[in-house]
């Protein structure tokens, strides 16, 4: 099946800056796949290069398996079929809601036209502001209208850009929600591509998300794969706090406060990083001499649903270093309680120290 | 998939190994056109500046040994009085219509711009004829003192002193518009946080008010003293020499383009140097407020006797340079015994309409093609160059006019040479100079700015998202240009053409200069009728440019009735 949208070896710069390089990436039909970065990684530019508003310096852009910009040519973003929801939601200011929607339609029969208005405006709930104007909206009906405007020419490929950071917190997540059902009840196998710095949101929000880093894709994945099978360790710290030790492989293994990790194929000797995510570490009390302890509790604060907890390590382990572990609900450990720690190797990674930006890991 | 998307299939458009932006020499469209413009502007700059070092057989020293001083001195008195007067009068009602409640307030608030709508040569008509001796004034005075001829002193507004005052009542308001709108720019909590330091209503305006508004005060102070210098109407009406009616004199009375250009590059060196000045000043303007928290100005109130004043202190500048020219000019176009016939003024303003029609349409297109192309192209040179291009709003007419003369002289005589070497001797004599086409290009060059600037704001309120989100939605350039561009800057064209047009209309010395024989205009009528001392016949056209120059005053009142941020409505009245 081919891809709704795809990007094969796109690099990109601007003057001197190379925005993009050698992103590729395929999103299914009615798939949605999630662009995570800092600001100024390069995922607008992508985003962008999809719309066809930048050209790409190399690469192939394919929807639905057609070349839409390549070294054979170019197709301009009013031939693309794409829809793009923006961030500030663009709307035609001096347009009604209905005439905003209608803009996209141009070409089909005047009924279908009519028709189609009437059925995203239903569909988006703002059918009875259809004569407003969009100053007359609140944010979250004007991003409504947006998507309405986007969704109506039925595009193959819906672009959305940081689409929900203007909203306050509450609305946000009714209109995330709103957003996602909408684009997985199309039954024209319309692919999203969304655009956010936020990692909620794209663990909310992506079948598939792809981390970028300055101007690179870092790791492609689920949500599962990214949080669970991190490549490197900024992919890790990405999606949550982590405790980080510095260690060394002997024997194929590494060393740790809380008993040793397998080293995977690395070879005996290399210095390495070991990220262990907070809610990878449990804690057991003690009871006499067994188990042995191997920590010491600091603070304890209370975050609501899960609890922060600070220890430091015993030199028994030798190691001396503090730590942070996420609980779930209160505790009842007390500041100064001695308690043992355990690991989830699920939830702790060992990546070879770095020396250059490149990465080579797990 | 979908079957609606109604896609071509065909990959077109652009050459596929040209990139988008960087990384090639070529330069994009908007870059061209914006030289053509700016070659277009400044050719005629450069035929002025190309004199500096012709010989102008022994006229330059005679003018450096006899006139010069005069014109320098006559200068230094303008700007000083000009200065003087606009800052106290433009800043201090600027601040009391801000700051304080007292009678009249509201109405003073917009009604202290109109004077923009009175051109100086029209103020200095009317106030020789309410000043002269047998004017009303001088009358008046000696009904009641039984004064007779020589008796007594009267100050003689055909002085340099006179021509100060004449040129602040008329350019006082770009002062105060600055100034206004930078004191109410300044966060509320600024001036509260003020008072709770420890200073009172009054140290709180050189504390703080002043201090926060100085770069905008400074800009438009800078400006009215850029139109001081470039001054032609009033100041050769009271034969108070300057630069100006010393070029005019010079190319006209000794037939010297050399030494006209010469004079013509001194007046743009200090003309310039104001522009820079300004700009820099401009530049300076680097506070932001930290507030971003706006609440309708609290206006202080003022005892009787103070409230008293302060109305009378913002009428004092208002009446100086609306209510008394424009009761006289209304009187002396009541009482004229020596008036034009009605056809006559329907030719001149058929004249003037068609003259300022054909250079709005002219300006306003070359205007939106070049915000157009700066807009999709972002080329950097193009953005300084169309800097460049709007040099012409600083450069007085007189200089344009002779600039142009130069130039278009030039022309015709190359062209009248190609002509008699190919059509066997055949002089056709003059082509472009003195016909409509020198008229026309001399108010572009001189008003592009006026266009451009409307325009451009205009645009940079389209959010380029617009565009985008346009083009995705499959609107090609021409129908985003149609269905999106147009109707938004559908105020900005409409403002741009009124304010071209008008100042088309109330130009003087380029049209008087390189007006084609016989197409007299409002504004050289009027002058030649004054000049000629027939100034009842000069009242009629005056009036005429200014009640049609109200338009854009008003329009502004109304702009400035609504520019206070955060705040839709003045609800303090």
């Amino acid at each position: 099946m081919t891809a709704a949208l795809a990007f094969v070896d796109i690099a990109h710069r601007f003057g001197e800056l190379q925005a993009l390089q050698q992103v590729s990436f395929q999103i299914a039909a009615g798939d949605i796949l999630c662009l995570l970065g800092p600001s100024g990684c390069g995922k607008t530019t992508a985003l962008r290069i999809a719309a066809g508003l930048e050209r790409p310096h190399h690469g192939l852009v394919q929807i639905n398996g057609r070349t839409v910009s390549g070294n054979d040519g170019f197709v301009v973003p009013e031939a693309r079929g794409v829809g793009l929801l923006f961030q500030d939601y663009a709307l035609f200011p001096h347009l009604t809601v209905e005439r905003n929607v209608l803009f996209g339609l141009k070409g089909l029969p005047a009924a279908e036209q009519r028709s189609r208005t009437r059925y995203w405006l239903q569909r988006v709930g703002l059918w009875d502001r259809q004569k407003a104007y969009p100053h007359m909206l609140s944010g979250g009906e004007q991003q409504r209208v947006a998507l309405a405007r986007a969704l109506a020419p039925q595009p193959a490929v819906l672009l959305l850009d940081e689409p929900f950071s203007n909203l306050d917190s509450q609305l946000r997540y009714q209109v995330r929600e709103d957003v996602l059902r909408t684009i997985k009840d199309m039954d024209t196998g319309t692919a999203a591509l969304m655009v956010t710095h936020d990692p909620e949101e794209a663990l909310y929000m992506g079948d598939q998300i792809a981390l970028m880093d300055k101007g690179r894709i870092i790791q492609t994945g689920t949500a599962n794969d990214l949080y669970c099978q991190p490549l490197n360790p900024l992919v890790a710290t990405f999606f949550g706090s982590v405790n980080r030790f510095s260690s060394d492989v002997q024997a194929g293994h590494v060393a740790t406060p809380m008993g040793a990790l397998p080293a995977g194929h690395l070879t005996d000797g290399t210095e390495v990083d070991v990220l262990v995510r907070t809610e990878g570490i449990g804690l057991a009390a003690q009871e006499g001499n067994d188990p042995a302890p191997n920590a010491i509790i600091s603070t304890i604060r209370r975050l609501g649903q899960i609890s922060r907890i600070d220890l430091q390590t015993l030199p028994e382990t030798g190691f001396d270093c503090s730590l942070t572990v996420h609980v779930l609900g209160p505790t009842a450990y007390q500041v100064g309680d001695h308690v043992k720690l355990i690991l989830d190797s699920n939830l702790a990674f060992v990546f070879p120290v770095q020396v250059s930006g490149d990465s080579q890991s797990d | 998939m979908s079957d609606a998307v109604s896609v071509p299939q065909t990959l077109t458009e652009q050459p596929a190994d040209k990139p988008s932006r960087a990384g090639s020499f070529a330069l994009p469209a908007g870059f061209g056109f914006s030289a053509v413009i700016v070659l277009l502007v400044i050719t005629p700059l450069l035929a002025v500046l190309s004199y500096i070092g012709s010989p102008t057989d022994g006229l330059w020293s005679h003018l450096v040994e006899t006139r010069l001083g005069e014109y320098l001195s006559n200068s230094l008195i303008l700007l000083v009085g000009v200065s003087s007067l606009t800052l106290v009068f433009g800043t201090g009602c600027a601040w009391l219509v801000t700051m304080y409640q007292f009678p009249g307030r509201t109405w003073l608030e917009w009604l202290l711009v109109l004077p923009l709508a009175m051109p100086t040569y029209v103020l200095a008509y009317t106030y020789t004829d309410f000043l002269q001796f047998t004017g009303p004034m001088q009358t008046l005075l000696r009904g009641l003192t039984g004064w007779g001829w020589q008796e007594y002193w009267f100050p003689n507004i055909r002085s340099p002193g006179g021509a100060a005052f004449v040129l602040a009542a008329a350019l006082y308001p770009y002062v105060y518009v600055a100034a206004r709108a930078a004191f109410l720019a300044q966060s509320v909590c600024a001036l509260e946080v003020s008072r709770t330091l420890g200073c009172t209503q009054r140290s709180m305006f050189w504390r703080v008010g002043l201090p926060l508004a100085r770069p905008a005060i400074v800009a438009g102070t800078l400006f009215v003293l850029m139109e001081s210098l470039a001054d032609f109407g009033a100041v050769s009406y009271f034969e108070v020499n300057t630069f100006t009616t010393g070029i005019y004199r010079t190319w006209y009375a000794y037939g010297n383009p050399a030494a006209a250009a010469q004079l013509a590059s001194v007046l743009l060196l200090f003309v310039y140097s104001l522009l820079l000045l300004e700009r820099w000043s401009e530049g300076q303007r680097r506070f932001n407020q930290t507030s971003s928290r706006y609440r309708p100005m609290p206006r202080f109130a003022l005892s009787k006797h103070w409230a008293r004043a302060a109305t009378g202190f913002c009428l004092l500048p208002l009446t100086a340079g609306f209510i008394l020219p424009a009761t006289i000019l209304g009187s002396m176009v009541w009482h004229a015994q020596d008036v034009l016939s009605l056809s006559r003024l329907a030719q001149l303003t058929i004249n003037t309409t068609l003259l300022g029609l054909i250079t709005c349409a002219i300006i306003l297109t070359i205007g939106l093609i070049a915000v157009y192309s700066m807009r999709r192209d972002q080329h950097p040179l193009g953005r300084v160059l169309m800097r460049l291009a709007l040099l012409g709003y600083a450069t007085p007419g007189v200089v344009i006019a002779v600039g142009l003369l130069i130039v278009l002289g030039a022309v015709d005589r190359g062209l009248n040479y190609a002509l008699s070497q190919t059509v066997g001797g055949w002089q056709p004599g003059l082509i472009l100079s003195g016909t409509l086409v020198a008229v026309v290009y001399g108010c572009s060059v001189r008003f592009f700015a006026v266009a451009y600037s409307p325009l451009e704001a205009g645009f940079k309120k389209i959010r380029p998202n617009v565009e985008d989100a346009a083009r995705t939605l499959g609107a090609k350039p021409p129908r985003i240009f149609r269905a999106i561009h147009l109707p938004l800057l559908k105020g900005s064209l409409l403002s741009a053409a009124l304010l071209v047009f008008l100042d088309v209309m109330k130009e003087l010395p380029a049209t008087m200069i390189l007006r084609p024989f016989n197409f007299d205009t409002l504004a050289v009528e009027a002058y030649q009728l004054a000049t000629t001392e027939r100034l009842d016949g000069a009242a009629g056209p005056a009036l005429i440019i200014v009640l049609a120059g109200l338009l854009p005053v008003i329009m502004l009142c109304r702009q400035l009735a609504r520019s206070r941020p955060g705040s839709g409505h003045d609800e303090s009245e």
